[in-house]
């Protein structure tokens, strides 16, 4: 029993932090940004963010798209997308789209 | 703007007056949110004695407690930066900053308020902050007011989107403020307090004070950090 959780906290931990796009991930603590998308939109006065967040690896709950990211700020020509990571031990994991736009 | 009529009056009351029914549902209200409350903490106390005591025996209260002494620490001390708080970029016309939604009031009926605030540089100090509440009908929000101390903040909303969910409705809303009063607004001393008004009926949010507590500080240095870098 206790091999089968201490397995199963280390493949929840895993796939908390192997669902990063960063070729770098820390498994005791992440907390990274990194760029993911550019238009050749000019310029950008608004920004919307939007988040998932997992806990122990088990549960994950959110809408990080890019959609409803534009959405929050009412952004309707994307500059630039982004994204951040926030990752203790694997227990709690925040995932943030950050969208820049007019 | 000036009308303090109770939520939940019918158009035409007098300001002041106490609509049909509203008191005992208050009452009703407070009484059920009480019960709910201590029920609800009771079984969260057992499943959580539970859980631990289980975790406990099977991991050993050793390991588990070094587990959670590293997640306190590193939650601790992210949470006392601002760079987790706030996002900025530099662009050709500006750098551009955003603060991350943060919940930091709540209307008994209504529930919490969250808001975000986004601000370019060399566009007359003027942020916009972007704000999502809950409401039970979809009847849009008018204006809105935010006041902590003596820096009042009010004006129109543009609505953003609304959007039906299970009970009632998601509110949008974007506006256009005096980005020089936000430090003034952060002030930890203070109980700020946000209305919205609805046809001309206030709504009160009340400030979280532990929610406060932590935050204002924070927002007070981000906005001290963007003034700061705008002089240059």
């Amino acid at each position: 029993m206790k091999k089968f959780l201490a397995g199963l906290f280390v493949v929840g931990s895993l796939l908390t932090t192997g669902c990063v796009k960063s070729p770098v991930a820390g498994f005791a603590y992440t907390d990274i940004k990194d760029g993911m998308a550019v238009t050749g939109n000019a310029g950008s006065s608004k920004v919307g963010t939007a988040e998932i967040k997992g806990y122990v690896g088990l549960v994950a709950l959110g809408d990080a798209s890019i959609q409803t990211a534009a959405r929050e700020a009412g952004i309707t020509r994307i500059h630039h997308v982004d994204y951040q990571m926030k990752s203790y031990v694997g227990v709690y994991t925040i995932y943030t789209i950050i969208v820049y736009g007019d | 703007m000036t009308d303090q009529r109770q939520p939940g009056c019918q158009p035409g009351c007098q300001p002041g007056c106490q609509p049909k029914g509203l008191i005992g549902r208050r009452i009703g209200l407070q009484i059920g949110l009480q019960i709910g409350r201590r029920i609800g903490r009771w079984i969260g106390l057992q499943i959580g004695r539970w859980i631990g005591l289980q975790i406990g025996r099977r991991i050993g209260w050793r390991s588990l407690s070094v587990v959670f002494c590293c997640v306190g620490t590193l939650l601790t001390v992210s949470g006392q930066e601002i760079r987790s708080h706030y996002v900025s970029k530099a662009e050709a016309d500006g750098t551009i900053y955003h603060t991350f939604p943060v919940t930091l009031f709540e209307n008994s009926e209504a529930g919490d308020l969250t808001f975000d605030i986004t601000y370019k540089e060399h566009r007359e100090g003027r942020a916009t902050l972007n704000f999502t509440c809950r409401m039970a009908n979809a009847d849009a929000v008018d204006s809105v007011r935010f006041e902590s101390g003596g820096i009042v903040m009010a004006g129109p909303v543009a609505r953003i989107y609304l959007e039906p969910e299970k009970r009632g409705w998601k509110h949008r809303y974007t506006f256009d403020l005096d980005a020089s009063r936000l430090c003034g607004f952060f002030d930890e001393r203070q109980q700020p307090e946000v209305t919205l008004y609805i046809s001309g009926v206030p709504w009160i949010y009340r400030v979280k004070r532990s929610a406060w507590r932590s935050y204002a500080p924070i927002g007070y240095r981000i906005f001290e950090m963007i003034r700061v870098n705008e002089l240059r």
